[in-house]
């Protein structure tokens, strides 16, 4: 359960602008709302935060291009 | 169409790709969530109707927890995600009657809690569900690059002996945020593909004997169809280039088989 854990954190952080905002000033509250093992939350505070912002900005593109094309969901590999 | 060229599902859902069938779901396979049997049945359904021979699938998750991400990220590089991956190959060889082919994709960001460097765990997650890789050069060199690890020894550790099929694309350098002046390689199928890719692919020619389906990506920003038709010869003749100094000679060549740059050796 746990593994599934940390990719519900990860895809939370990806998708949700305002969690991905709580947890860059104060991380640990949101971590506290999973079932993660303490190495699981060691990662996730030593997350690449660069990378991290990055990657929430380029998902949030997507899904705005999706949602003006009208596609549910779109993922060019 | 399906009689006259060799079809494949490439997993899509934007874009222009006369070999891609755009589906409106796409379900996650690296994972430790199970796999979604409806999509699945979906997939065998299209199989089966369109006479579509193969199909593929990214080393990629897009949802968990009810968050949709809407694109594909990197799964935690974990044993516990090989063995999900595993177990749904596993549904998904039930399910459709065929395994797809993985593709390994692009991140922008180190994905945390990462047990291997991706190679290695390309490798293990292919051993562990015995499955055959779809190997995105570009995604691959982009990664490297973000890491500061040089394209060509990257690719050397990839698992090629499972290699069956090749993307390229292009992309571009974006600035990181917060001023650090550094640049991460953004994989986006709407630029050329770079002079580095066909050296890569020069390599991997030489290191794989089995014929290799290598497609060029473009999803936008459509140069004047000659520059595509370029990056088509730009390839075949780093395929033939590989070929010969493996010294399995000269390949056979059955042409551009598709507008989207199919080429098949």
């Amino acid at each position: 359960m746990s593994a599934q854990a940390f990719e519900c954190v990860l895809a939370r952080l990806y998708s949700d602008g305002a969690a991905w905002r709580l947890f860059c000033v104060a991380p640990e509250p949101l971590l506290e709302e999973h079932d993660l093992t303490a190495q699981e939350r060691e990662a996730l505070l030593a997350i690449d935060r660069i990378g991290l912002e990055m990657a929430v900005r380029s998902y949030a593109l997507k899904r705005e291009k999706c949602c003006r094309r009208g596609v549910h969901r779109g993922a060019p590999g | 169409m399906v009689c006259r060229v060799p079809l494949a599902r490439h997993s899509s859902g934007s874009g222009i790709n006369c070999l891609s069938i755009t589906t409106e779901s796409l379900f996650v396979l690296a994972s430790a969530h199970p796999v979604d049997p409806g999509a699945l049945e979906k997939v065998a359904r299209l199989l089966q109707e369109s006479g579509v021979r193969s199909w593929s699938e990214h080393l990629s998750f897009v949802r968990a927890g009810g968050h949709e991400i809407g694109h594909l990220a990197m799964p935690p590089r974990t044993r516990a995600t090989i063995e999900g991956l595993a177990k749904n190959m596993q549904i998904a060889r039930a399910r459709v009657g065929s395994a797809p082919l993985l593709e390994n994709i692009a991140t922008l960001i180190a994905p945390p809690g990462a047990e291997l460097p991706e190679p290695e765990w390309v490798s293990a997650a292919l051993e562990a569900c015995e499955g055959e890789l779809l190997l995105d050069l570009h995604n691959l060199y982009a990664n490297a690059l973000n890491q500061g690890e040089d394209p060509l020894s990257y690719l050397r550790r990839f698992p090629l002996e499972r290699v069956r099929a090749v993307h390229l694309s292009g992309g571009k350098w974006i600035p990181e945020p917060r001023g650090t002046g550094r640049l991460r390689l953004l994989d986006d199928h709407v630029h050329d593909v770079p002079p580095d890719l066909y050296q890569l692919l020069e390599e991997l020619a030489v290191r794989v004997s089995r014929s290799l389906r290598v497609t060029i990506e473009r999803d936008g920003e459509y140069p004047d169809f000659s520059v595509l038709l370029e990056q088509v010869t730009l390839a075949r003749r780093a395929l033939a280039r590989g070929r010969m100094r493996s010294g399995v000679g000269v390949p056979r060549s059955d042409g551009i088989s598709t507008l989207g740059g199919e080429i098949h050796l």
